[in-house]
């Protein structure tokens, strides 16, 4: 039975020959030397060598023939900083990449069903209420699932529970989330909360110690080992509801669980520095333009982008001027330009 | 027996029934052609067999097993689903593409193995497509891509095969190419239903033909029997002849709605 056509040779074979283990092992390499770059970067900056024989011979427990303030620097200021970056940059890509496969949408980022918008709500609130800043990053937390668990359950309660209903239902929850943010942020003091919310929502690392890393630690492992291990599956769904059935696939558990995964991973993030935009956008198409659309291909190759892209851009953020700026500004002005060339490539596609 | 079908009735909430009676049974390797006037509700009864819609009464036996308590896997493991347009969103190749008919078989947190790889290949040979394996979805056309969504029907080694207007959107040639390979598709055992436009196809493809008239009464029997001029004229609402083509030495359905100019 030969039936098909020869069809005119297509453009490039982008599904890539190059095998994905070398891709993971290259970026890997390449984000361990980001790490070890950004390490020496900063107000006080110090050689490649002078940070390496550091940090192994404090692995080795060897007697300390170094100012004490260099190992502070590294361990208390820098490498906190960089660990978090590179989880946030991993986390906001997987979930940005988990968004695009589930709703069928290259053009959707993590922030579709409102956790970003309700992690706002919730930091906002807790900071015109003057609470702690540990209290802050739990209600931005529980008020990012809680807008995502809200988007979830008003198409349960209209009876239909499709694709379609659950993104109108996002952006009606982000629109509510949008009106209580803004009075909050009308209510709040000038001088003082109002800056501090504004600050927030355009995201920083520079108050991330240790601590705050390990209390989001566990959500975001469960987050990252089942979305990896879903991605074959993803692609299933990204068939759309009615295919991916028929081809056998219980479509609604895997997306909740898709869905409730990423937006841990999201709202981990949040609650540790801030809303960051674009990230979630832009690093899923890159990746995809590297390694090819199959999921379980580009998914990992997308967290490894994000952790190396978050990372430069953070240690760009700290020794761009004599002070912090905030990273949601740098990731803008990157990923705005790189938007425009996705889209020239893509403008036959997207009528 | 892969189908039984027992009075199946379907209306969409507040419309008066689409479907009022609906029953039949297919064989292994028996080929079923729908045929209807638009809006009789082919497709609908269409769906209640894929398991897309559920009958509003009525019971549909697949395999002997009532499929309303079936999960989506059993059913996918005994129908293969071919549906007319597929809205590519990204580039995945064809041999990916065609592996998502594994779905039913993979495990919830697993990925197919190289088994199941070398099932949807064969998908591909028995096709004559292997060339396109590594090409992206995106990039075929369209003659191409029904045979990838056929092939992926295959990969899911269902026993029936239900393919919807299958030839809607193809040339002449391939039409008549889509039939062969439906004929194909039933000596090498599988059940098929089809639903078309063309009471042609109904003719060569033989087997049982079914028509669905507007008041939702599915008239099922062998396809000489079924397929006549008086069945089609009021079903179609349209002058049609069914007349001997000597040079090919089979019948043909003609409309004589047109005269020559």
């Amino acid at each position: 039975m030969r039936l098909a056509e020869q069809s005119l040779p297509a453009g490039s074979p982008r599904a890539g020959r190059t095998p994905i283990s070398a891709w993971i092992a290259g970026l890997t390499a390449a984000l361990i030397l980001i790490v070890l770059v950004c390490l020496c970067l900063g107000q006080y900056s110090m050689s490649v060598g002078e940070t390496l024989h550091i940090m192994t011979a404090k692995a080795a427990g060897a007697e300390p023939d170094w100012k004490p303030m260099k190992e502070n620097i590294i361990f208390f200021l820098r490498l906190p900083r960089i660990i978090s970056a590179g989880l946030v940059g991993a986390s906001l890509a997987l979930s940005g990449s988990v968004y695009q496969g589930i709703f069928r949408n290259p053009l959707v980022s993590p922030d579709l069903l409102g956790v970003s918008s309700g992690a706002c709500v919730g930091a906002a609130l807790s900071i015109l209420l003057n609470w702690d800043p540990v209290t802050t990053q739990f209600m931005a937390f529980g008020c990012g699932l809680l807008a995502v668990g809200l988007t979830l359950t008003i198409p349960r309660l209209l009876g239909s529970t499709s694709n379609i209903m659950l993104v109108l239902s996002g952006v009606i929850v982000s629109g509510l989330m949008g009106s209580f943010l803004g009075m909050i942020k009308y209510v709040a003091d000038p001088k003082s909360q109002l800056q501090a919310i504004t600050f927030w929502q355009m995201g920083s690392f520079a108050s991330v110690r240790y601590p705050d890393i390990l209390s989001v630690l566990l959500p975001m492992v469960i987050g990252f080992v089942v979305l990896l291990a879903l991605s074959w599956w993803i692609d299933v769904l990204s068939m759309g509801e009615t295919e991916a059935k028929l081809l056998g696939a219980n479509f609604k558990p895997i997306r909740n669980a898709a869905v409730i995964c990423a937006s841990l991973l999201t709202a981990s993030s949040v609650c540790m520095c801030g809303t960051i935009s674009w990230v979630g956008l832009v690093i899923p198409h890159f990746a995809r333009m590297l390694v090819g659309s199959h999921g379980t291909r580009y998914m990992p190759v997308s967290c490894l982008l994000g952790a190396c892209f978050m990372i430069i851009v953070d240690t760009t953020a700290r020794n761009i001027s004599g002070m912090e700026v905030p990273i949601s500004i740098l990731t803008s002005l990157i990923g705005a330009p790189f938007y425009i060339a996705l889209m020239r490539r893509r403008r036959g596609e997207l009528q | 027996m892969i189908y039984d079908v027992r009075k199946l009735q379907f209306a969409y909430p507040g419309g008066k029934n689409i479907i009022n009676d609906a029953s039949f049974t297919l064989d292994e390797g028996e080929i079923l052609t729908i045929l209807g006037p638009n809006g009789a509700g082919k497709s609908t009864l269409f769906n209640c067999l894929a398991n897309i819609r559920r009958p509003g009464s009525g019971q549909i036996l697949l395999d002997g097993k009532p499929m309303e308590k079936m999960s989506v896997k059993e059913v996918a493991k005994v129908i293969g689903y071919v549906q007319q347009t597929h809205v590519a969103v990204f580039d995945y190749t064809v041999i990916y593409f065609v592996m998502m008919g594994r779905a039913a078989n993979v495990g919830m947190f697993s990925k197919p193995k190289e088994e199941d790889r070398r099932i949807a290949m064969d998908a591909l040979k028995t096709l004559g497509i292997d060339h396109l394996a590594e090409r992206p979805y995106t990039a075929i056309s369209g003659g191409e891509r029904q045979m990838a969504l056929i092939a992926r029907a295959l990969t899911q080694q269902p026993r029936a095969i239900l393919l919807d207007e299958p030839t809607s959107h193809l040339d002449f040639g391939r039409s008549t190419l889509i039939l062969e390979l439906v004929r194909e598709l039933k000596s090498r055992g599988y059940s098929v239903i089809m639903t078309t436009h063309d009471p042609n196809h109904a003719m060569l493809l033989g087997g049982k033909a079914a028509l669905l008239d507007r008041q939702g009464i599915l008239h099922v029997g062998p396809a000489e029997e079924v397929v006549t001029e008086e069945n089609l004229r009021p079903l179609y609402r349209s002058e049609l002849h069914i007349v001997d083509i000597p040079q090919l030495g089979r019948k043909a359905c003609l409309s004589a709605g047109l005269k020559a100019i």
